[in-house]
């Protein structure tokens, strides 16, 4: 698990903000994804948590190439991605596949179940006859009766659907997944049928995950590392169980806080609280961040715990160890700042 | 039919006290017609909400859940639903044979809902304030516009909207997913309802902003006693907010019991088996506790318990006879051959 699958470097999106309805012009900029690095190692699964506009999923799609970055890196096998034509990019969309959460909406409705798990395969030249031996094989892998084979993607429950679409997914042997949310749709039962068939799959081929989930049970559950990530930026990672156990970044202890589980106390209702004390000044920060240069701290405008420092200092990933750093005044102050390479090692 | 031996266990009047209670659901059957047959979306569901309860019902989908909830308010779409049987009653009214004037009062006066996608729920060609006054006009003609308008900045302002007079002016589309949910929320409270139906409200919500909803109606709850009916399949919320827990499976009512019965002593197997694939935060098992099989078709269910191709404990008796409801050890009833009084026909 040493070699690094991903290595993402400085990578940058922004969208342009328009105003006026026949003439649009721009009058600024948010930052979706704001000079993020980090490494996904091979077999392991990255966790991304982070609230609604964090950029989670602009994210996961840009390790697919399927946005583009504005600038910066995305390393696959030696290659920067990023920079790839679409010709020469379609040699490494076999190996980079995604995992979406409507299971339903992303099948063909007009297409059977067979036909729905052949089409990459069919995409990329493969013989009918070989490309339904491996459908076979595949529905097997996932747990789907080869009865189904030839019934239609509205037939089936959200789970099973979820299965054709994992199914789909690992036709061209990929080496990567981007789960976006891959089961925030279905029900609790059904979730745990699906977590568990991706993890098995993970330990047979050999696969590494990439992780977007809002349910933080399940991003922490489910993965080797978490990264935190606000307003386009990644505010802490590390091994899943240190940050949830012992988070360091103020937005990450009250993401945690906030969130309710079957062993809640009465800590969420601490957390809004809080939250809705710093509100009014927030809304004012968050204009700033999205369309001004950022300067300081990206969420000093709701932190309970801001320094004078934190208005005009971006803070530096700062932690105990390589393997959980935060970037936060508070932790750096305690703690030996960590080189940017500090975010992306493991144990 | 309910025997009156277990018209009282099934009701599971004892928990929540002597109270008359404000809503009374008895016997309610609600029935789909659809090509591959009847769809038995609710059978034979009863329980009451008393005063002072947040009453979650819980269940995955299929459950007949919603179906119950919308009944509340006879907003079922006929065809192709049918209320085969049943009654409800809140406050003296039976709203299954009310008309649709009678409807009217009842929807938003007597009970109101906010649903879980409450940007859909708006009026998008409305600003807040225009939406706000109409409904408050529609229920008493009496109330002028000025009088209207000043209702509703204070009812926003009780559900949280810290500057409702800024707010009022914007469109659905201007406003944040949390802020729509706030205005749904003060359209359901704007004619002061005697319940709320609150039907999945933070699901599409992130972590944050899901505190801050349920904080209010908490609020809400305990400053105006309204009584909540809340319908969830995430037991995190179920945990923060519930009195007492109904759990719903294949359209019936399958335990029903105090929040912390239920939570930390189910006595069902579906309820179990349901709480044990929910990730934990501490938890370090390496699979997920997953409920074998899919749920069941609801046009073809099973003779006897619908849970009997699932269940752990299936024993001839489930596959031959529907169980009724019994008092189980932890106080809560069931519906399971399991807590039969009668041994022989639980053995």
């Amino acid at each position: 698990m040493s070699m690094p699958l991903i290595q993402v470097r400085g990578i940058r999106k922004t969208f342009p903000i328009k105003k006026g309805l026949i003439f649009p012009r721009k009058v600024g900029e948010i930052a979706a994804i704001d000079d993020v690095s980090f490494d996904i190692f091979r077999g392991e699964i990255l966790g991304c948590v982070g609230g609604s506009g964090s950029g989670k999923s602009i994210l996961g799609r840009m390790l697919l190439n399927l946005v583009r970055p504005d600038s910066g890196e995305v390393i696959f096998d030696g290659r920067n991605i990023a920079a790839l034509s679409e010709p020469e990019m379609r040699r490494y969309r076999k190996s980079l596949q995604i995992i979406f959460q409507e299971p339903l909406s992303s099948l063909n409705p007009r297409r059977t179940v067979a036909e729905n798990i052949a089409r990459p395969l069919l995409n990329f030249g493969e013989t009918r006859e070989n490309a339904f031996r491996r459908v076979r094989e595949l529905m097997e892998i996932v747990g789907l009766q080869q009865s189904h084979a030839n019934r239609y993607p509205h037939q089936f429950s959200g789970g099973q659907c979820q299965r054709i679409g994992i199914a789909r997914a690992l036709t061209l042997n990929p080496k990567f997944l981007f789960l976006d949310e891959p089961v925030s749709a279905l029900d609790v039962s059904i979730q745990a049928q699906i977590l568990n068939l991706l993890k098995d799959l993970r330990d047979e081929f050999d696969l590494t995950y990439f992780l977007v989930a809002n349910d933080l049970k399940v991003v922490e559950y489910f993965s080797d590392r978490v990264m935190i990530l606000y307003q386009g930026k990644i505010v802490e990672i590390g091994e899943a169980k240190q940050v949830s156990e012992a988070p360091l970044h103020p937005y990450t202890r009250s993401f945690l806080r906030s969130a309710l589980h079957m062993s809640s106390g009465d800590e969420w209702q601490d957390a809004a609280i809080e939250a809705e004390s710093m509100s009014e000044l927030g809304r004012e920060e968050a204009v700033d961040a999205a369309v001004g240069a950022r300067s300081g701290c990206i969420y000093r405008g709701s932190c309970s715990q801001r320094l004078p420092i934190c208005a005009s200092q971006q803070p530096p990933f700062a932690g105990m160890t390589d393997a959980h750093v935060a970037a936060c005044h508070l932790v750096s102050d305690a703690q030996e700042p960590r080189r940017p390479v500090g975010l992306l090692a493991q144990k | 039919m309910i025997t009156a031996a277990t018209t009282a266990d099934a009701r599971h009047t004892d928990g929540p006290g002597q109270n008359a209670p404000v809503l009374s659901v008895s016997n309610l059957t609600v029935h789909f017609a659809s090509a591959a047959g009847t769809v038995k979306a609710a059978e034979d569901v009863n329980f009451d909400l008393f005063p002072g309860e947040v009453l979650a019902i819980v269940g995955e989908s299929g459950s007949g859940k919603s179906v119950t909830a919308l009944s509340l308010l006879k907003l079922v779409q006929s065809p192709p639903g049918k209320y085969v049987a049943g009654k409800i009653v809140v406050d003296g009214t039976s709203v299954l044979d009310a008309d649709e004037r009678g409807l009217e009062q009842i929807r938003g006066g007597e009970i109101s809902m906010i649903f879980q996608n409450p940007r859909a729920a708006l009026n998008p060609s409305l600003t807040v304030m225009s939406q706000l006054v109409e409904t408050i006009r529609r229920h008493d003609r009496k109330v002028s516009i000025a009088q209207a308008r000043q209702t509703a900045v204070e009812t926003m302002r009780a559900v949280g909207v810290a500057e409702p007079e800024r707010v009022s002016e914007n469109y659905p589309h201007q406003i944040s997913g949390g802020m729509c949910q706030r205005i749904g929320l003060a359209l359901a409270l704007a004619c002061n309802p005697k319940v709320l139906i609150a039907d999945e409200p933070t699901t599409q919500l992130d972590a944050h902003v899901q505190a801050r909803i349920l904080l209010t109606l908490k609020r809400l709850h305990q400053k105006q006693g309204i009584p909540i009916i809340l319908i969830t399949h995430d037991f995190g919320v179920v945990r923060a907010m519930a009195t007492r827990i109904i759990v719903m499976y294949a359209g019936q009512v399958q335990e029903v019991g105090m929040a912390e019965q239920v939570l930390s002593d189910p006595q069902h197997p579906y309820t179990k088996a349901l709480i044990a694939s929910v990730p934990k935060l501490d938890d370090n098992a390496a699979r997920l506790y997953q409920i074998p099989g899919q749920p069941p078709n609801l046009a073809k269910l099973p003779t006897g318990c619908s849970f009997q191709d699932r269940c752990p404990n299936v024993h001839a008796t489930c596959r031959k006879l529907r169980p009724e409801i019994h008092l189980t050890p932890s106080g809560s009833v069931a519906r399971c051959h399991l807590f039969a009084a009668d041994k022989e026909a639980g053995a």
